[in-house]
């Protein structure tokens, strides 16, 4: 159960975003996708998802070609956030969660039991008719996090959960929340991938990171591997000195 | 006011609304006498071939405009929208006014009429601003595509009431205005498809629901966005293009109440899509009602009592739910 890219090339008009990028997102694995801005993370975000067509390459989604999957089936299995989010209608917070269960056949009660299990692994029973226009930025996120979730709640061991910079709206305690709940889907089968901006945090709660720059991908792999002083140079065009802690963590010190 | 918006309630009330407006008018109808056989034949005949036509037809175009209103803001995503923003309503108004001022019934274009002129010009213009949408293939292009349109339609039909005599004048006036004078029972069989079009749109009430998210999170819910643009929009110009063929244009309708039903209960399509099509058809059934009443035996056109009185409620309830909107 892995969405895979296999030499996949994608630009816009004469700009190329993804230049022969190969990448896997496997499940029962959360993997981070770092990079500077405009290294192309959310082009391949896009492209491994089907919303933007890549020129050249392959894109398989359980090793079968991506656009051999019918739009409902390929619904049912990759979940995706995009970067922003913006709902306008006063819907109530259930309602905008039950959006998540439009792929799927099953009927209004089963629905409305799965809503209401999202809510609570994200501690947002009490907000279910609250008006989704009166929440904070941080509670909308939660809101359309739950949405996303809910959209594969009931076949974790087949989907694929994709959110881009998910985290820059919460705060830190929402952002900690926000990684158990994605390594919790991991752990039950889901393969997660997230575009990130805070390299420690990928690296304490990700399995594996992308590190992308101007299109490529720079390496892939362990994030104790991934993330060193050279990379981050590379990456980012910054002097920093990364100094490795217990259990994965990192902690970065930048340099003058 | 949430229970103001349940379904019964809504249906007792334009069942309520639907009995006053049969019996009040120039000629006052008691229907028990017509249900009984004790009324005259005059009256019968006002009843049959003037009043019933009349109310069946603002009701449904009542409805149907309200619908338009509620899933032009949902496509749009955004609750100012109106169907005029698709320019069907400006180019059914561009066609008539040439209609009448160029004289086209002496032409082919005499076969149409005002109305179907006026039906030919809404479908027309929408299609072009649903073509320039697709080309590139946002939202907003279709919606920027729709104000340019619109301003060339208004200009037109300005351009038009310049040349016209002041015969033409005063029934471009007057049809644009919008009016339930003309109905009959022709006219109550054509609108028949604007109830088959709600009914379809209802069963889009999901994909809509979708689409306020974003084009892209539509996208990934597995929808369709593009084919579901034109299902839209085509319905859409149906119900409207139809509804200004027959009665001109009823201002503000599509705007108000679609928002009040989002207001008092739910911004669900599922909901909304129905309930604005009760409320509408009560409300523009009311306002033919005083728009025949007021100054009697004269009538004032619907449109100007729609936007009179839709105006500045709508102003109102833009104040007092500050922040609930969401604009």
């Amino acid at each position: 159960m892995t969405l895979k890219l296999k030499n996949c090339r994608y630009g816009v008009g004469s700009q190329l975003l993804l230049e022969d990028v190969s990448a896997s997102i496997p499940s029962g694995r959360v993997t981070g996708i770092l990079g500077a801005n405009g290294a192309g993370k959310t082009s391949l975000v896009h492209v491994a998802a089907g919303y933007e067509r890549a020129q050249s390459g392959a894109i398989s989604l359980d090793e079968i070609d991506l656009k051999s999957w019918s739009r409902e089936e390929k619904a049912k299995k990759i979940a995706v956030l995009p970067q922003t989010a913006t709902l306008d209608f006063p819907f109530s917070v259930e309602e905008v969660v039950l959006m998540g269960r439009i792929p799927h056949e099953s009927d209004q009660a089963t629905n409305r039991v799965l809503v209401a299990k999202v809510l609570n692994m994200f501690a947002l029973t009490d907000f279910a008719q609250r008006s989704y226009t009166s929440l904070s930025g941080g509670e909308k996120q939660r809101v359309q996090i739950c949405r996303v979730v809910s959209q594969v709640i009931d076949d974790l061991s087949h989907a694929h959960l994709l959110f881009d910079e998910p985290i820059a709206p919460l705060d830190i305690a929402h952002q900690v929340a926000f990684f158990k709940l994605v390594r919790d889907l991991a752990v039950k089968g889901a393969a997660v991938g997230l575009v990130l901006h805070d390299i420690e945090l990928a690296c304490q709660f990700c399995d594996e990171i992308i590190l992308m720059n101007e299109g490529k991908i720079l390496d892939a792999g362990k994030p104790a591997k991934i993330i060193t002083s050279d990379s981050l140079q590379q990456a980012f065009d910054v002097a920093v000195t990364v100094t490795q802690g217990p259990k994965g963590t990192i902690q970065l010190s930048f340099r003058d | 006011m949430r229970w103001v918006m349940k379904f019964p309630v809504l249906l007792i009330a334009l069942m309520l609304s639907m009995a006053m407006m049969l019996s009040v008018g120039a000629t006052e109808i008691m229907l028990v006498d017509l249900l009984t056989g004790r009324a005259d034949a005059v009256s019968e005949t006002i009843f049959w071939e003037i009043r019933l036509p009349r109310v069946l037809l603002a009701i449904i175009v009542g409805a149907g405009v309200s619908v338009a209103g509620a899933v032009i803001q949902g496509l749009f995503r955004n609750p100012l929208a109106d169907p005029a923003l698709i320019g069907v309503s400006s180019g059914a108004a561009l066609f008539a006014a040439g209609y009448m001022v160029l004289d086209l019934h002496t032409t082919a274009f005499g076969l149409l009429g005002v109305s179907g002129s006026a039906f030919v010009g809404g479908l027309l213009i929408s299609w072009l601003v649903l073509e320039i949408g697709k080309r590139s293939g946002t939202v907003s292009s279709m919606l920027l595509a729709g104000i340019a349109f619109n301003s060339i339609a208004i200009a037109g039909v300005g351009l038009f009431s310049y040349l016209s005599s002041d015969l033409e004048l005063r029934s471009v006036t007057f049809w644009a205005l919008g009016s339930f004078n003309g109905a009959d029972w022709s006219g109550v069989s054509i609108a028949l498809i604007i109830p088959v079009a709600i009914v379809l749109l209802i069963r889009e009430s999901k994909n809509l629901n979708a689409v306020t998210l974003g084009d892209k999170e539509a996208y990934y819910l597995g929808i369709d966005i593009t084919r579901l643009r034109q299902r839209i929009v085509v319905l859409t110009a149906v119900i409207v293009g139809v509804g200004v063929a027959l009665t001109g244009i009823v201002a503000f309708v599509g705007l108000v109440v679609p928002h009040l039903v989002r207001l008092t209960s739910s911004s669900n399509h599922s909901v909304v899509i129905p309930g604005s099509a009760l409320l509408g058809a009560i409300l523009v059934l009311l306002a033919d009602g005083a728009g025949r009443s007021i100054i009697a035996p004269a009538e004032l056109p619907i449109g100007i009592l729609t936007a009179l009185l839709g105006g500045p409620f709508f102003v109102y309830l833009i104040m007092r739910q500050k922040g609930k909107l969401g604009i």
